[in-house]
């Protein structure tokens, strides 16, 4: 029956069909009303501050606005921090070559070349922060420099002008957002995280109570694990921006995950050696080790498991520091068992930071201020980034160059959004040229529909009520678009480069061939950034996952031949940031390569310190050897006798527990040199 | 010469804007008959090649337009 049928026969279910329909599109909608208010707020401070180009605050408050308000926020800041940066740095630029355009163009494509490798070596708002950093500096370029880039001295005026417009849009977003939005990011976060703690928890108990005998299905579950874990990073992100509270407590946040991660690896060394064992000899161990484990850690996974995480995390936490207590004093007498305990209290312990996260969302202990461990940028893999650097270089040099041939008037425009696009898309890699595209479209239908709103519907209006009304017609429906999952990398430029295209000011000039100008320069600079994502594209993501593989062994084999000691924390980092750094494509195993390599890394650091101990060194520096050369099977051979060597020395002499536990390190290593041979051998990284 | 900006509904508009535009459709079907052939399976770089031959036709249009 068609809709109009409805309403003559039953217009009370056509009436709560549309009812219905209202209520599911509410959110977007509420969200397109906010988008509305903030950019009308922002140009109304503007314009009451009788500020020049009025138009970036609301351009400003545009882009801030995002449908989560913990995103808004974090955006905001970080938005704020890359503007004053950027606007510096042309300050700077603009007086080291005053008379010179030809060396300040150069530079300026270099400074965007910079903030290109920055924001690609940086995550989530952090890189936004560093490519607004670079953008910035082009804005502020276009605005001073004439018709074919000679420099009229303004620098410093029109930096300081746009940092406040942007800081009042930034601030008049806030307040719009936080007003009428109370924020979900941490209850999202808590359900999250309470989710994969408990699953995590749940199958690695199971594991123990089953003897390990499902290692391959445990595999493949552990690796989506793995990308459920990595996935919880921009969440995060957004927490941060909601609650000043969680921000000072950051750190517990960070170590939850790692947490996670560290659970992970130890449920897949436990998985791994208990299928190794006979069957009986694997279920008599692993029964002793399930016997430490608390009862609520045992449940059957069913939903209502993460709600009773949530509820108690505090004395989950307590049960689990406990277990890993008991676990450390567990009297072994085989390598087997002490290694099944020692990993169990090592995914206990990671299970007990991820509680503490929880609790920390849920429970809202007063706590001392979490002490930061100092900022230390690890730097996964530097090929991608210096290839965005390039990129942006010949790109904004390449608009720069064409601008100055062409004696082109909007050229300036075209340089500064080819550089926008080109450094804004750069970190997103296989998806960049995608994202360009629909970024053009986006802007290209904006610069219409702004066409039809500035030189049909503006010469009408004559107050700023009639202006707002006029703006609700056009952003409250995009707003809304924004906000629903189709399209958005389309809509979105559609939101945010609608207000400069239109560029509202206290006295408008409605000038056809001017509008049509700007127009076709910003198409033609973003047009430029998309072609040079063709013209030199990012890296594949088979290859980056190799490389992010290749650098992983070099490190571990550098790892194995160094004589100067290591710290875990720092190799775990390391290996964390190349999980993150993990394209989402990348296959399950790939990352249980990744997480190996982690486990093998952090038992040669222990080892080394053991070897010390027992007066080993030429023994273990003969297996490392192996292991760096790159023969699996030679190290396994020469672990196994280092194995031997200490299982020969009196249980009575000092240090027996800390001689079990090497060696069940050893076991641990050799079973992960075994289970990843095929990558431990690779002559890739040699 | 006839480089003169050319009156598009109102709106005068930079005639290479136009060239650009013929010459983007002009790639379109040389595009279409280089993949029934095959013919870009065996070029380097793609996105290269059809870039340089965009360049080509645009050239060619303006050349045609100048004369």
């Amino acid at each position: 029956m068609s809709r109009a049928g409805l309403w003559a026969t039953d217009p009370a279910q056509a009436y709560r069909a549309v009812a219905g329909a209202l209520c599911s599109a509410g959110p977007a909608l509420l969200f397109g009303l906010r988008l509305w208010a903030a950019v009308c707020l922002a140009l109304y401070i503007a314009f009451w501050l009788q500020l020049d180009n009025a138009y970036w605050a609301g351009t400003s408050a545009a882009l801030v606005c995002q449908p989560h308000l913990g995103a808004s926020l974090r955006k905001g800041w970080y938005r704020m921090i890359g503007t004053l940066v950027g606007a510096v740095a042309i300050v700077v630029l603009t007086a080291c070559f005053p008379q010179d355009r030809a060396a300040f163009l150069v530079c300026l494509a270099l400074w965007g070349a910079a903030c290109a490798l920055v924001a690609t070596l940086l995550r989530n708002f952090a890189a936004y922060s560093a490519a607004l950093a670079g953008y910035t500096a082009a804005i502020i370029a276009s605005d001073q420099l004439g018709a074919t880039g000679g420099l009229n001295g303004q620098a410093f005026m029109l930096a300081v002008t746009r940092a406040s417009e942007i800081c009042i849009g930034i601030v008049c977003a806030g307040i719009v957002l936080a007003g009428t939005d109370f924020g979900a990011a941490p209850r999202r976060l808590v359900e999250l995280f309470a989710a994969l703690s408990a699953e995590i928890a749940g199958r690695f108990t199971g594991t123990l109570a089953q003897g390990g005998s499902e290692l391959v299905r445990t595999q493949s579950v552990r690796r989506e694990l793995v990308r459920r874990v990595i996935a919880l990073d921009p969440v995060i992100d957004e927490v941060i921006g909601e609650s000043s509270r969680l921000r000072q407590h950051s750190p517990v946040l960070q170590a939850a995950v790692a947490g996670l991660f560290a659970a992970l690896a130890g449920w897949r060394t436990v998985a791994v050696r208990l299928a190794r064992l006979p069957e009986g000899a694997a279920r008599r161990e692993a029964d002793v080790v399930l016997q430490h484990v608390p009862k609520e850690f045992r449940s059957p996974l069913d939903k209502g498991e993460a709600t009773r995480w949530m509820s108690a995390p505090i004395r989950l936490r307590r049960l689990c520091d406990a277990a890993v207590r008991a676990l450390i004093d567990l009297p072994a007498s085989t390598p087997s068992l002490r290694l099944l305990a020692d990993q169990t209290a090592k995914a206990l312990a990671g299970m007990s930071h991820a509680l503490e996260g929880l609790a920390l969302l849920v429970a809202d202990p007063v706590r001392a201020r979490s002490r930061r461990r100092g900022l230390r940028l690890r730097v996964p893999d530097w090929l991608p980034s210096l290839v965005n650097a390039g990129r942006a270089f010949v790109t904004i040099g390449a608009v720069a160059l064409f601008w100055i041939l062409s004696a082109w008037p909007n050229g300036g425009l075209a340089v500064t959004w080819a550089a926008i696009s080109v450094i804004l898309f750069s970190p997103r890699a296989d998806e960049a040229y995608a994202s360009a595209m629909s970024f053009m479209v986006g802007t290209g239908l904006a610069a219409i529909l702004a066409a039809i709103i500035e030189f049909a519907l503006l010469p009408r209006i004559a107050t700023f009520a009639g202006f707002s009304i006029v703006m609700a017609l056009y952003l409250v429906p995009v707003g809304a678009l924004v906000a629903q999952p189709w399209r958005t990398a389309m809509f979105a430029p559609m939101a945010g480069n609608f207000v400069p295209l239109l560029a509202p000011a206290n006295q408008m000039t409605y000038d056809t061939a001017q509008f049509y100008n700007a127009a076709l320069a910003i198409v033609a600079g973003i047009s430029a950034a998309a072609l040079s994502f063709r013209l030199l594209p990012p890296l594949p993501q088979a290859l980056r996952t190799r490389r992010l593989l290749e650098l992983t062994l070099r490190d571990l084999r550098s790892l194995a031949t160094s004589l100067t000691p290591r710290r875990a924390n720092d190799w775990e980092g390391r290996i964390y940031g190349r999980l993150f750094a993990m394209p989402p494509q990348a296959e399950p195993l790939q990352r249980a390569q990744l997480l190996a390599a982690l486990s093998v890394g952090t038992d040669i650091i222990r080892l080394r310190r053991t070897a010390v101990r027992f007066d080993l060194q030429v023994e273990i520096d003969a297996a490392l050897e192996a292991i760096a050369r790159g023969e699996s099977s030679v190290a396994i051979e020469r672990l196994a006798r280092l194995d031997g060597i200490l299982a020969v020395l009196p249980s009575t002499r000092p240090g027996a527990r800390p001689m079990l536990r090497a060696r069940g390190g050893i076991l641990a290593m050799s079973e992960a040199l075994a289970q990843h041979a095929a990558y431990f051998d690779s002559g890739v990284g040699r | 010469m006839s480089f003169t900006e050319v009156n598009l509904f109102g709106v005068y508009v930079a005639p290479i804007s136009l060239m650009m535009v013929a010459a983007w459709f002009v790639l379109i079907a040389l595009r279409r008959v280089a993949d029934h052939f095959g013919l870009l399976r065996h070029v380097w770089h793609p996105a290269l090649f059809v870039f340089a031959f965009y360049m080509i036709i645009l050239s060619s249009i303006v050349l045609i337009v100048a004369r």
